[in-house]
């Protein structure tokens, strides 16, 4: 048994250590993203688009820089650990990531880490210092959906949302809201790993809805059409910003065409342009959701690190001293505290596997 | 810099402790299947921090953590009286469920998957438990008094009670103990101890919300006693220390992020397999797995 002990301690002392090697200086970002689990769609895609911020950072400014990922699972007590092991072994200067942020907030504010991050709770930059938000928040996107579906003339929804910290908090503000003038015939909730939706979608069958406001992961969408069509469920359709994936559109064959859904302006500027050809060019897929967004906050990570010589405050100072910078995702001013001045959702409709701009066939 | 993630991980380590030899009280030295340790370390959680977040002192909020987990501990003992072995599992399995479903859903109390943020640190006689070196001692201290008052359980004429209904029951009765009073303050005090374990979970992390406390968490609760041994505290610690560290050193080898989690559940297959293999005792267990 002692031996057993005794290898144990070895192996991971020779680890850690390691692991502490002195290394010559470098720019060093860390990025908590769900590799694997429920999630790991968004984190494949949103690792990627990293990847060529990297490149495009170090092409730029001829920099050394690295990335760390940290696998979360989007498991609370694996963030932590994840986050303090980024934070004090690795010493980054910032943290990406694009859900399950509250977690470890408290760690970075302790140690004057800057956090960029696509995830909408309200309460992220509200409560805490130091965040820099690229996506507006729940609370400004579910006001403007459920004005929105209303002024189409559609007055009675049922809602059915995923669980989760952006499923339950974006169906939360979209029902308070959408209750002032219209009404909320029912709402349900499912697990982020549900793939049989039909009570659910039976229920909806039996009210008096107009319509149905669905909030899933992207790959739960084909799942809800295939089963809707089956049951012979023929109801408008509106959906949140996650349907906006290429998955969805090959894995549903046609069924999401005529969905409406809010996603923020999609810009063409040559920078997106040149975003989609090189993720295009390097992994022979299209970005998937978000992928813009996370790409603009490794850009932001990196410059502010490099504009700053990895002072925070200094990095703040730059961060809030930018107007209109032009990202992947769109143009970016950060308020006092850390959210995106004027970038707002509009609404776009899926017609013939493809996402396009607009509420025609509404 | 180091040593701050160190202290992190012996925080974790120390939480773990509380949690598995508290396991250990029911499942190891009584014999129950009790798959519902994590409502236990739910429950504590969320009454820890909701009454944190609503000014009470620590000291209320981590001794209510542990009186209500025991309440409901004993609360469980009552439908499941006539249930042993899996059926047993089964029923607080259904528990570990139950308890999930209302931390998820009962969302003007817990404020379901949106979580509780912002919870105390805690505070003791005017001293702050920011820093983890002091909340490592703080928790290092609890994790001690646990110990030994489980190990002064076991070890009284209570404890030699609880080892005769696991080993056998009818046999027990025979001599006049009440084995259904055993079992059901095993339960209490067992979930007590992962009462206490959560409310410094909760304060520790500062966040808590339902996803911490799925089935996922009870699989390395369950690896450590099964590898620390049944029925043994020491063996226990032990296998805490091996199976909340061990998965560490994985993030420096190089492997892709994406590799290291279901490295992890690999870790945890391979060692209860090794452990039930040639060791079936565990380290310094005393009764074998059935």
């Amino acid at each position: 048994m002692k031996k057993i002990i005794l290898v144990f301690a070895l192996v991971l002392v020779s680890l850690l250590l390691f692991g502490c090697t002195e290394q010559p200086k470098k720019i060093k970002v860390g990025a908590l993203l769900p590799l694997t689990g429920s999630a790991a769609s968004y984190g494949d895609t949103w690792e990627k688009a990293l990847s060529i911020a990297l490149d495009d950072f170090e092409a730029d400014t001829n920099v050394s820089a690295e990335i760390l990922f940290e696998d979360t699972q989007l498991r609370p007590e694996l963030t932590v650990s994840a986050a303090q092991k980024l934070i004090s072994l690795n010493k980054v200067t910032s943290i990406i990531t694009g859900a399950d942020t509250l977690v470890f907030l408290p760690i970075t504010e302790n140690n004057n880490v800057l956090v960029f991050t696509t995830a909408s709770n309200p309460d992220i930059t509200l409560k805490h210092k130091y965040v820099f938000r690229i996506n507006p928040s729940d609370s400004e996107q579910g006001v403007d959906m459920a004005r929105r579906i209303f002024e189409l003339d559609f007055s009675s929804t049922a809602v059915m949302a995923f669980e989760g910290e952006y499923g339950r908090g974006l169906s939360s503000v979209f029902i308070n809201e959408f209750s002032k003038k219209g009404k909320i015939v029912f709402s349900e909730y499912f697990s982020d790993t549900e793939s049989d939706f039909r009570s659910i979608l039976a229920k909806v069958k039996n009210s008096v809805a107009d319509s149905l406001f669905v909030i899933a992961l992207d790959n739960q969408y084909p799942a809800i059409l295939r089963q809707m069509k089956e049951m012979d469920l023929n109801i408008k359709v509106f959906a949140s910003e996650t349907i906006h994936s290429d998955s969805v559109l090959t894995d549903s064959n046609g069924l999401a065409d005529g969905i409406n859904f809010f996603y923020y302006p999609q810009t063409d500027s040559n920078i997106r342009k040149d975003f989609e050809t090189k993720y295009y060019t390097k992994y022979n897929s299209s970005p998937g959701p978000f992928a813009d967004s996370i790409y603009d906050a490794g850009l932001l990570a990196l410059y502010s690190d490099y504009f700053s010589d990895g002072n925070y405050l200094k990095a703040i100072d730059y961060l809030h001293s930018l107007t209109n910078w032009e990202g992947a995702s769109g143009k970016l001013t950060f308020d006092s505290n850390g959210d995106p001045i004027g970038k707002y959702f509009q609404l776009y409709i899926i017609s013939k596997d493809k996402f396009v701009l607009g509420d025609s066939n509404v | 810099m180091f040593e701050a993630y160190l202290i992190h991980l012996l925080i974790l380590v120390v939480i773990y402790i509380i949690l598995s030899i508290s396991l250990q009280l029911s499942m190891g030295f009584t014999g129950l299947f009790n798959f519902g340790h994590i409502a236990f370390y739910c429950i504590g959680a969320y009454v820890s921090a909701l009454l944190a977040l609503n000014g009470y002192p620590f000291i209320i909020c981590i001794l209510a953590a542990g009186i209500i987990a025991a309440v409901f501990g004993l609360f469980l003992a009552f439908p499941t009286k006539k249930l042993k072995g899996d059926y047993l599992a089964l029923a607080t399995l259904g528990f570990s469920f139950v308890v999930y479903a209302v931390a998820l859903n009962w969302v003007e109390l817990t404020r379901g998957p949106l979580g509780l943020p912002g919870i105390p640190k805690p505070e003791i006689l005017g001293f702050v438990f920011s820093d983890n070196l002091y909340f490592l001692i703080l928790a290092g201290v609890i994790a001690i008094i646990s110990y030994l008052v489980i190990k002064w359980i076991v070890s009284s004429p209570f404890g030699i009670v609880l080892e005769s209904v696991r080993d056998d029951e009818l046999a027990s009765k025979t001599l006049g103990k009440n084995s259904f009073k055993a079992k059901a303050y095993a339960l209490a005090l067992s979930a007590f101890f992962a009462g206490i374990a959560g409310s410094l979970y909760a304060s520790y992390i500062t966040f808590i919300d339902p996803s911490s406390f799925t089935l996922l968490q009870l699989i390395p609760v369950l690896a450590i006693i099964i590898i620390g041994g049944l029925a043994s505290l020491e063996g226990t610690i032990i296998a805490a220390i091996i199976i909340v560290l061990l998965p560490e050193p994985l993030r420096f080898i190089g492997f892709p992020s994406s590799v290291v989690g279901p490295a992890r559940q690999i870790i945890y297959a391979l060692l209860l397999l090794i452990i039930l293999l040639f060791r079936p005792k565990g380290i310094k267990g005393k009764v074998e797995l059935e």
